[in-house]
């Protein structure tokens, strides 16, 4: 029963502060599907480690490991194509 | 003479000819076989990570440890896609081996991908995305987070959907996974995550959302159940229930010249009472940490911008009437020196305190350094 209670009040707390985001996030300035392939980078790839730069892997390579990270990080389809597309021109 | 030694160069330059010749056509063929990879459609990377740690705990002996986790990539074309990772280690004086993921995933469409074969648990954010030894800030994972025994699963052995979504300038995302769920162990009324073998027919599920408001921020909630008890026995009915949230931050801000990275998880899971013995007790424990890092990248200074400042704090409650009932919490600080994007020296130090049922404490404190390097 403890457990219960703690786990709601957890929820409610949880769910306001999803509510507080929100509206942040819909605040939060241009779409991400309108951003560029280089602002996407930088944006999604620093999330978990390190920028890894683009001249470290050839143009097949990001291929693959974009196609890697678009599962891991559960990128969209278009936002991993625009970061792909940047990291080629880019290495 | 003269014509025999006249017919002897003749033969060898038509012989340097012949050769030469065959060569620039093997040279040719060599081309057009690279190009026609180059232009294939198929592509194979290997990649991974390897680490090696000194361990000097406060009584006993120190320790080296290493390990070496080669990574296997296959795209077969913009849809098909194969990952898998090994883990080979010398650890806690063993040496292992095993089949960290392997797993074939067929992209539906923009937002959702299939996976199935044996993947990283979507319902664990520091397992999924930041175990690696490059990634993680220090040398040690948090206990719970079930590595090597905790109270999440690692990996799991099953099919998962899973993708993203941007809504404007956010992004929500998602994964449901279906797989063959952990088993209960009756020594200790504890669930054991290994399970290669189902003992019975109803499988563990689990979901998992995220929400990024903006891109620097995550926070997550997943939740997971499945039937533990073995099947034709009193405790067929014992399931388990898992709640997690977790949260990323990771911002580069100019005033304080560097990066601030937050990461924190919390699970609580519970186990039913059946009230048969062994299992007569309420079976509900908890885990989880928080964790700051800060990088001062932005500096002028070539040394101190390679440096990192972590600190962690983690924790395990299990059941208070549990067999094997305890509280460990845990704190470590740790200084690191970065030698590129993706390798690192890590030297941490922690202290940790188990308290056992009746108060009594005992702590622990020990030195771990380690050298990481993810290509
Ligand atoms: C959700 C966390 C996360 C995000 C976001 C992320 N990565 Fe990764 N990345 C990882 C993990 C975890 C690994 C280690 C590989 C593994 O464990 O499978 C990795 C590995 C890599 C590697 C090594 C090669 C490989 O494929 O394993 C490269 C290169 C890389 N990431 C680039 C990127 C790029 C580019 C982006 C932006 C699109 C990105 N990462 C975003 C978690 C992440």
């Amino acid at each position: 029963m403890k457990f219960i209670k703690k786990y709601m009040v957890n929820l409610i707390l949880g769910l306001g502060f999803f509510a507080v985001l929100t509206i942040v996030g819909c605040a939060s300035t241009t779409n991400i599907v309108d951003r560029s392939g280089a602002q996407l980078w930088g944006e999604n790839c620093a999330r978990c480690h390190n920028i890894r730069p683009p001249q470290s892997l050839t143009d097949a390579q990001w291929e693959v490991a974009g196609m890697h990270m678009r599962t891991r990080a559960n990128l969209s389809g278009i936002v991993t194509r625009k970061i792909i597309d940047f990291l080629k021109t880019a290495n | 003479m003269k014509k025999k030694r006249f017919i002897l160069f003749v033969a060898i330059i038509i012989l340097i000819t012949f050769t030469t010749q065959n060569m620039a056509q093997e040279d040719t063929d060599l081309q057009s076989q690279i190009q026609k990879f180059q232009s294939g459609s198929h592509q194979f990377m290997v990649t991974g990570y390897a680490l090696t740690n000194f361990i000097k705990p406060q009584n006993e002996p120190s320790q080296f440890e290493t390990g070496f986790n080669p990574i296997f990539l296959y795209k077969a074309n913009d849809r098909l896609f194969f990952e898998a990772e090994i883990e080979l280690e010398i650890e806690d004086g063993e040496q292992n081996i095993t089949l960290e993921y392997a797993q074939i995933l067929y992209t539906l469409n923009d937002y959702l991908i299939f996976g199935a074969g044996k993947f990283l648990n979507p319902a664990n954010y520091f397992i999924e995305r930041l175990h690696p030894g490059w990634i993680n800030k220090l040398p040690t994972m948090p206990m719970f987070v079930g590595h090597h025994g905790g109270m999440q699963a690692a990996q799991h052995l099953g099919f998962q959907l899973r993708g993203g979504t941007p809504i404007k300038g956010s992004k929500i995302e998602y994964a449901f996974f279906m797989s063959m769920g952990p088993t209960l162990d009756l020594h200790d009324g504890f669930i054991d995550f290994k399970n290669y073998e189902d003992n019975n027919n109803n499988k563990g599920i689990g979901l998992k959302f995220g929400f990024l408001p903006i891109p620097e921020l995550t926070i997550g909630y997943a939740f997971e159940n499945a039937t533990v008890g073995e099947e034709n026995t009193q405790f067929e009915n014992v399931s388990a229930t898992t709640h997690v949230v977790d949260f990323s931050y990771a911002k580069d801000i100019s005033g304080l010249k560097g990066t601030i990275d937050l990461k924190a998880q919390v699970v609580w899971l519970n186990i039913d009472n059946p009230n048969i013995a062994p299992l007569t007790f309420d079976n509900n424990s908890n885990g989880g940490y928080a964790q700051i890092a800060f990088r001062p990248g932005n500096v002028d200074n070539d040394f101190f911008k390679n440096l990192e400042f972590v600190y962690r704090y983690d924790w395990t409650d299990k059941p208070d009437d549990a067999p094997e009932n305890e509280l460990v919490k845990r704190s470590t600080i740790g200084i690191n020196y970065w030698l590129s994007s993706s390798s690192l020296f890590k030297f941490a130090y922690e202290n940790k305190d188990t308290i056992v049922p009746g108060g009594s404490t005992t702590n622990e404190h020990r030195f771990v350094g380690q050298i990481a390097f993810g290509f």
